[in-house]
């Protein structure tokens, strides 16, 4: 057998190597090695589907891509199913029990609602009620249980006032086993500020049940993250409120949920004035002095429904129901634009304009 | 030089040569990163993505879940000039040019987004 001309000079006269020949052949083998990299592709699989009335996108790190997509395949169906057991509008569990409330009787609670329920009633409490599910009839006086809001005036002062002296609240639901009831005939249960962080819970899960342990489920700006970028952490990126572009960035720790509420995201505007979407249950109207809430928090529903409260506390009271619902790291920039942040929050944040925003330190939480 | 001709064989120089010269392409490959932000990604339930460049002047028509999405192309910018939508957040959201910067009209099941590198994973708003 004769030896390649090529291997036989290079590999088997040992003693003549010199400096020279060991330098190629580390250079060569780096190239290859950067090739074969680019032939790989990149560790990073990136899906984007319509689902919960918005825009869901799923990164998932170091899982093969086939079996990446069949897991976003499999939320997307979740979702879908999960918007329609849960929106306001449907003929659906959700529609029936709402009924059922009403004649303030005994009823067993579809097994399908139930658990948002219970999370809720929690939620609610520890938020002093300003996370309040039970205003759906407040919401869709306003309109915004629709998917898509008519641009007409808002409801009149008397009407608004009317539902808010029902005072609906979670805590006038009584359990019995696997029955429930209602004390308040006004209660109409509206979602909206926890089935998308209860959703994104039940599918990290999902993920995390697929032995797929880095990933990020963002839906429509909110997200939980888990694991890692490899060997650096997931970065996200803050929208700024009111300009194009990030204004601030931070760094995900293992697994966490970073959500924001902000009267940008749903509104309309009727004679120069902007309605958003954000309803305050004490006045019954949107919440005024905040811009957004920027929260992180373990799990996605919590983290959800303190957004959506933090924006109602608005600058003076946020400090107080973000220690009553255990929240670790909060930022609120309010309508002056002043951003309200705890210091364990502050030290996560890395402001990215050019121009630093004035900060309003709080006490630690 | 002489002595050099001794240490080196024919293969030795093929291989130095060829390292040499594929140095150029190592450096590029190794630090070269993908940050320009001259073209946006249009996706419609309809359609799918397409892709645009964002350096011509031109006004693009994207047929939606209800009907025209109608997008302007500017001086390296993109902006939703009108959507069959009743809010027109989209067409609120303005001229959009950096890399990764998005926008959407829901109603109309229409969204665009400017690529390149942003260095973020994920954005939250």
């Amino acid at each position: 057998m004769t030896p390649l001309p090529f291997s036989g000079r290079l590999f088997t006269t040992v003693r003549q190597h010199t400096i020279v020949q060991q330098l190629s052949v580390l250079l060569l083998c780096l190239f290859l090695s950067v090739l074969s990299a680019c032939d790989r592709k990149e560790p990073v699989h990136h899906s984007r589907f319509l689902g919960f009335g918005t825009i869901i996108e799923i990164t998932i790190y170091g899982t093969d891509h086939e079996r990446a997509q069949q897991a976003i395949d499999d939320i997307e169906n979740d979702i879908a199913i999960m918007h329609r057991t849960w929106h306001p509008r449907e003929k659906n569990a959700l529609r029936r029990m709402n009924n059922l409330f009403q004649t303030t009787e005994w009823f067993s609670a579809a097994p399908s609602v139930r658990p948002l329920i219970l999370k809720s009633i929690k939620l609610s409490q520890t938020s002093q009620h300003l996370f309040n599910p039970a205003i759906g009839k407040l919401i869709e006086l306003w309109g915004f249980s629709q998917d898509e809001r008519p641009v007409n005036e808002p409801p009149s002062e008397q009407k608004i006032s009317a539902l808010v002296r029902k005072q609906p609240r979670m805590s006038d639901i009584k359990l019995k086993g696997i029955t429930m009831r209602s004390t308040n005939p006004d209660l109409k249960l509206d979602f909206g500020a926890i089935a998308k962080g209860y959703a994104i819970d039940k599918n990290i899960e999902r993920l995390r049940k697929l032995n797929i342990n880095n990933a990020i489920i963002n839906a429509g700006g909110d997200l939980r993250a888990i694991g890692k970028h490899g060997e650096r952490p997931w970065v996200i990126g803050i929208r700024d409120p009111r300009n194009e572009g990030v204004f601030a960035s931070l760094k995900i720790q293992e697994d966490e949920s970073v959500f924001t509420s902000g009267d940008y995201e749903r509104y309309f505007e009727y004679q120069g004035k902007r309605y958003h979407h954000i309803i305050d249950p004490r006045t019954g109207s949107p919440a005024e002095e905040t811009l957004s809430v920027t929260v992180i928090h373990s799990d996605a529903a919590t983290a959800d429904a303190a957004s959506t409260a933090l924006f109602i506390a608005g600058k003076d009271y946020w400090h107080e129901i973000a220690k009553n619902m255990g929240i670790k790291y909060v930022m609120l920039i309010d309508s002056e634009g002043t951003v309200h942040i705890n210091p364990a929050m502050r030290a996560r944040i890395h402001f990215e304009s050019e121009k630093p925003p004035t900060i309003n330190l709080s006490e630690p939480l | 030089m002489s002595k050099m001709g001794k240490l080196l064989t024919t293969a030795d120089k093929v291989l130095l040569s060829c390292t040499v010269l594929l140095l150029p392409f190592l450096y590029f490959s190794a630090w070269s990163q993908d940050l320009q932000a001259d073209s946006v990604k249009i996706w419609s339930s309809s359609q799918g993505f397409q892709t645009f460049t964002l350096n011509q002047k031109q006004k693009i028509l994207i047929d939606g879940a209800h009907g025209k999405s109608v997008f302007e192309i500017q001086n390296g910018k993109i902006r939703f000039v009108d959507s069959k939508c009743t809010n027109k957040i989209c067409v609120r959201a303005g001229w959009l040019s950096h890399a990764g910067a998005f926008a959407a009209c829901l109603p109309n099941n229409v969204s665009m987004e400017i690529t390149g590198t942003t260095g973020y994973d994920s954005i939250n708003f």
